[in-house]
């Protein structure tokens, strides 16, 4: 072996060394900025998920609030119903009060009353 | 411990944690190359003709690099990557070069591929990490409140 051949390979290596501590890091540095920008991407997308939560909740709150007032509706119904039943059966008490002859015609208009309200014919109530 | 673990992973990120743990490697390295300079004496391994303070540079500045850069946050610790990767490199192309050698015969000495395995092992992971974004994550959806749709 000659006698330069091992300083020129020390130089030899020396010079590869540096050139691949040189790729290195400027790949390090290439990927940390990719890393960056993938974070960000995440970040943002956290940002976006955060605001579809809002949304939800949002949506979540208007749906309690609809199903109370559709709650409060139908116990209104229940009560009107109620009434209804009553009147029909305070109806056919005073039915019987009458005599056998042809008892005269409640008032027109509260005959129609309870039409709207029973959404029945008005002959129906006899 | 686990608190402990836990809270610097909650201010450093997996990239910082990271980078405190092979900054620490680095630094007791050199600290091994101030305490015994001659590990590796006599052996055809480039980075051991270096004077000892080069060394010493070698191994420390990337270290604290690195560990400021983790101290920094993701999006900013590429100082830090690039730091370390420096002196990961270097002794890994020794190793690889060590082992070159040995076959054209320059060197006697035949098992530079275990330092070339070990170096190049943190060399890769180096570079590995270093591509890491820093959460992959959403965050979890909040619990249902009250007044769930009727079925």
């Amino acid at each position: 072996m000659p006698d330069w051949f091992p300083a020129t390979a020390a130089v030899v290596g020396v010079v590869l060394a540096a050139l691949i501590a040189a790729a290195s890091t400027r790949y390090t540095v290439r990927q940390s900025a990719k890393a960056s920008a993938d974070t960000a991407r995440v970040t943002n997308r956290q940002v976006d998920v955060g605001e579809w939560q809002a949304i939800v909740e949002a949506l979540r709150a208007e749906v309690a609030r609809l199903t109370g007032r559709i709650e409060s509706l139908e116990r209104e119904r229940d009560a009107h119903r109620s009434l209804l039943a009553y009147t029909r059966s305070l109806l056919v008490w005073a039915r019987r009060l009458l005599p056998d002859e042809e008892p005269p015609m409640p008032p027109t208009a509260f005959v129609d009353e309870l039409a709207y309200i029973t959404d029945k014919p008005p002959r129906s109530i006899q | 411990m686990r608190q402990v673990y836990q809270r610097a992973r909650a201010r450093l990120g997996r990239r910082g944690l990271v980078l405190v743990v092979f900054s620490l490697v680095f630094a007791v390295t050199g600290l091994g190359a101030l305490l015994e300079p001659a590990q590796d004496g006599g052996r055809f391994i480039l980075y051991m003709y270096l004077p000892i303070p080069f060394r010493l540079i070698l191994w420390f500045v990337p270290a604290a690099v690195g560990l400021w850069a983790a101290l920094r946050g993701t999006g900013r610790d590429a100082p830090g990557f690039a730091a370390l990767v420096v002196p990961a490199s270097i002794v890994a192309f020794s190793y690889a070069w060590s082992q070159v050698c040995y076959f054209l015969g320059v060197t006697d000495y035949a098992f530079g591929w275990t330092g070339l395995a070990r170096w190049l092992l943190i060399f890769a992971l180096l570079l590995i990490v270093s591509g890491w974004k820093e959460s992959t994550d959403p965050p979890p959806l909040p619990a249902p409140a009250e007044g769930r749709p009727r079925a």
